[in-house]
């Protein structure tokens, strides 16, 4: 007894640290390439981030350039595509969620209930696949189907009599084909955690409640999607933190000048800005950096919200 | 004909110096150390049919022993290379020597050599470069004032003493559809009206396809058809009084969107041209449905044989460029090259290289008689022979047991557009189909019309303030533009809201920026 008093005092933060390495070297030696990805890519390259602030010229390096304050986001905030591409962002993102994060939880939910175990494997399969393609490939699918002669245009031409046009020229429909295209390329994927979340509920529930006399749906909402909102609220705080950076690769292999109007999002005007016309680092940076600002901004609200409604959050 | 004479004077005069020269030469490449250069270039699209490194070419292996210079490339990969070459800029690692269009840098070579980029090679070429110099004095002394900036050298050119061939793109058309509506080949906008409706009656789907091989902006591409309203789709200078203009914000813009505006409703021109790349576009070619298109004099031979095969009745024609009337002449032509100067094989230094003096060496050779004979031909033997004094590409370039074309079998053994200059006769060999040499003719005399110095972006230069003010407001204009013209040209908007547009260019001061291209060519016009 007195002994183990003695070893508590001599405790102190270091030989705790010390021992618990000790004890779990080999966790921590798995832990290092993790780490090391995360210092590389994650956190040196914002090192940069600080000529977002400067005059950045590429004899004078990082250091060495000439500080301008806010300049570049004065420029940026009076940029006549400003507006525009920030409310693309964000519509292109919130419509994004709105369709496509709850549709993965319906379909794991509509898949559970099947009984054939052959049935349901072979949905999944199939609803997979998408995900496999590589995204050129995708895109380039998708440009085909949408076009003048396109499978997609011809079927809405020929059974809804709509007019013969490329359906990716006309800014209205960006949006539609973006979250539509999304649904089926992510649909099956996005499902599988909903899914080993839902493999994961008790049976001894649906049998009491069975006892009670409960039909399907009122197993569902009593007792399924209660026990999967934990996963749910995670997996949609993780969705908003990604809130300002939706795939602008899957953007800019679609749009064209055209459809500029709706579909320029901030992450495809800082490429162009940034990489094609003319190299305006700075500029870029500050664009960027101003895009992550926002998308740090909803991350925390969102956590805030879940916190309070919920009682649960990523902390 | 001038030409020639200057030709055989500078072949005199470098034989001269070579000879003058040799003794002291042949020896010291024995002696020379030998040295490795890292060479950052786009991989040509020839050499990339069958190669992954030009370090693999026959003509670099044999250059490398001629020279003792050894050369390790670095290629940025195909798909944007303008990107790439700006993440090298930014990551500060140069390599010794950079191919690359310099005038696209911001700024242009200048402003490259203030950025501690590139070299001026202004001194060394003096006592490094003798043949290059004595090419540009004895044969084309006019082009000095564009391959040098402000009198001081930046990079090494690519250059060719012959006016013909300074137009490479324009409109083609289907010969054989015209024969068949009994029409001539059209001149003026309203006989290509004239015959496009035709064409739609024949049931071509679209008669009229814009597109450019060399990007994705379509909008460059109709820089053929909008000459012949006096002004082009960007800056440019007005032949009439002399001014710097943009094209968008000129009045005579709307006649030709109003035009192109009808065409469309008409189905007269392709309604994809602003949203399908180019590769779309080409496959209208090939199906049958295209009757008309603006092309591009290099990829004329197989685009030729590869409509033939799959559309055997199809026959090619060159168009001269539109006008608006009978007999005029189109005012503003779009030039590739001029003054025997072109972009492609431009060469920099970096201030990286520690071998600038065995550099500028090695770039000179190309240059020199031996040299020149090895970047335009080859090895001799291998790749070409020579028949009554003139190099004739072998059985091996001309008819590849591998079945490659011209272009990429000579790819192997040499590299005309690389530094040095292009010789006639790899031209002639070169560009050697029927169409070509039409094009060739057809084209460059519409622009041997026009006064190419007003359009031409190298003809004006500027200094370091102007550099930094231009950049801060063209980019924003140049993306508003383009996306502009391809809804007004789609229809997406109205040209009733065309005056709101300028206004909107206005106030992203696009007239500032014609002022300071103006100050920049009246500057380059009084040196």
């Amino acid at each position: 007894m007195l002994k183990k008093e003695v070893s508590l005092k001599g405790n102190s933060f270091a030989v705790r640290v010390k021992k618990d390495f000790l004890r779990n070297k080999y966790v921590y030696l798995m832990a290092i390439p993790v780490l090391l990805y995360y210092i590389a890519f994650c956190y040196m390259p914002m090192y940069g981030a600080i000529i977002a602030f400067k005059n950045y010229k590429i004899v004078d390096g990082i250091l060495g350039s000439e500080w301008v304050g806010l300049q570049w986001f004065i420029k940026f905030i009076n940029d006549y595509s400003f507006v525009r591409v920030l409310k693309n962002t964000v519509l292109l993102s919130f419509f994004s969620i709105l369709w496509t994060f709850p549709a993965p939880i319906i379909f794991a939910l509509f898949l559970n209930e099947i009984r054939s175990n052959k049935y349901k494997r072979v949905v999944q399969t199939l609803t997979y696949l998408p995900h496999f393609i590589s995204l050129v490939v995708i895109c380039g699918l998708i440009v085909q189907f949408v076009g003048r002669d396109g499978m997609i245009t011809s079927i809405l031409v020929n059974v809804f009599g709509m007019e013969r046009t490329n359906l990716l020229a006309d800014p209205a429909k960006f949006r539609t084909i973006y979250i539509l295209s999304e649904l089926w390329q992510g649909i099956g994927w996005n499902s599988i955690i909903y899914l080993s979340a839902l493999s994961a509920i008790d049976l001894q529930l649906y049998e009491a409640a069975e006892l009670d006399g409960a039909g399907r749906w009122r197993k569902m909402f009593h007792i399924t999607i209660p026990s999967i909102v934990p996963t749910i609220i995670i997996m949609l705080i993780l969705k908003l933190g990604h809130f300002m950076t939706i795939g602008y690769e899957k953007v800019m292999l679609l749009y064209s000048p055209n459809i500029y109007e709706t579909a320029d999002i901030i992450s495809t005007y800082v490429y162009r800005i940034g990489l094609l016309e003319g190299a305006q680092y700075s500029y870029s940076t500050a664009i960027g950096l101003f895009n992550s600002i926002i998308n740090v901004m909803i991350l925390i609200i969102a956590n805030k919200i879940s916190n309070k409604v919920t009682g649960q959050g990523l902390w | 004909m001038k030409n020639k004479r200057f030709v055989s004077v500078a072949v005199m005069a470098s034989l001269m110096l070579a000879t003058l020269a040799g003794c002291g030469n042949s020896e010291s490449a024995q002696e020379t150390e030998r040295v490795k250069l890292t060479y950052w270039a786009a991989l040509p699209t020839n050499v990339s049919q069958f190669a992954v490194d030009m370090g693999e070419l026959d003509f670099y292996k044999e250059l490398e022993k001629r020279t003792n210079v050894e050369i390790e490339f670095i290629h940025p990969s195909s798909a944007n290379v303008s990107e790439q070459f700006n993440v090298m800029l930014a990551s500060g690692d140069y390599p010794d020597i950079i191919e690359r269009d310099w005038s696209s840098y911001t700024g242009g070579e200048e402003q490259a050599n203030k950025d501690g980029i590139l070299m001026d090679l202004t001194d060394l070429v003096k006592e490094n470069m003798p043949n290059m110099l004595n090419y540009i004095d004895t044969v084309i002394p006019e082009s000095k004032k564009w391959v040098t900036t402000n009198g001081r050298f930046y990079t090494i050119p690519n250059l060719s003493d012959n006016e013909k061939y300074t137009v490479m793109h324009g409109p083609i058309i289907r010969k054989d559809l015209l024969d068949k509506c009994g029409l001539e080949i059209p001149k003026t906008i309203a006989d290509w009206e004239n015959v496009l409706r035709a064409f739609k009656n024949e049931g071509i789907a679209s008669p009229l396809v814009f597109f450019d091989t060399d990007s994705y902006s379509v909008v460059k591409s109709f820089a053929q058809f909008i000459g012949a309203y006096g002004i082009a789709r960007n800056f440019f200078v007005d032949p009439v009084d002399g001014k710097v203009k943009h094209g968008f914000t000129d009045e005579r813009i709307k006649e030709f969107i109003s035009t192109m505006r009808s065409w469309i409703d008409e189905g007269l021109l392709d309604p994809d041209i602003t949203t399908i790349d180019s590769k779309g576009l080409e496959g209208k070619i090939y199906n049958g449905e295209a009757g008309a298109w603006t092309d591009n004099v290099s990829t004329l031979r197989t685009r030729e044989a590869e409509l033939k095969r799959v559309l055997p009745e199809a026959e090619l024609a060159i168009c001269p460029y539109p006008t608006l009337n009978e007999g005029d002449v189109c005012p503003i032509v779009p030039f590739d090259r001029m003054d025997g100067y072109t972009y492609a094989g431009m060469v920099g230094v970096s201030t990286a290289n520690k071998n600038p003096e065995r550099t500028l060496q090695w770039l000179d050779y190309a240059f020199s008689e031996e040299g020149h004979m090895l970047y335009n031909f080859g090895i001799e033997g291998t790749s070409y022979t020579m028949e009554n004094g003139t190099p004739v590409y072998t059985e091996l370039i001309t008819n590849n047991p591998d079945g490659y074309d011209l272009n990429t079998a000579l790819a192997n053994y040499a590299r005309p557009n690389a530094t040095g200059y292009l010789d006639e006769a790899y031209l002639a060999q070169y560009y050697n189909s029927e169409l070509q040499q039409q094009a060739l003719q057809t084209w460059s005399a519409d622009g041997a019309k026009t006064q190419p110095s007003m359009i031409w972006r190298a003809c004006y230069k500027f200094n370091a303030e102007e550099t930094e003010e231009y950049n801060a407001l063209v980019s924003q204009i140049n993306t508003y533009v383009e996306e502009k013209y391809a809804r007004l040209i789609s229809g997406i908007d109205s040209l009733d809201q065309y005056d709101k547009f300028v206004e909107e260019l206005k106030t992203m001061q696009i007239d500032r920026v014609c002022e300071l291209i103006q100050t920049a060519y009246d500057r380059a016009l009084a040196q």
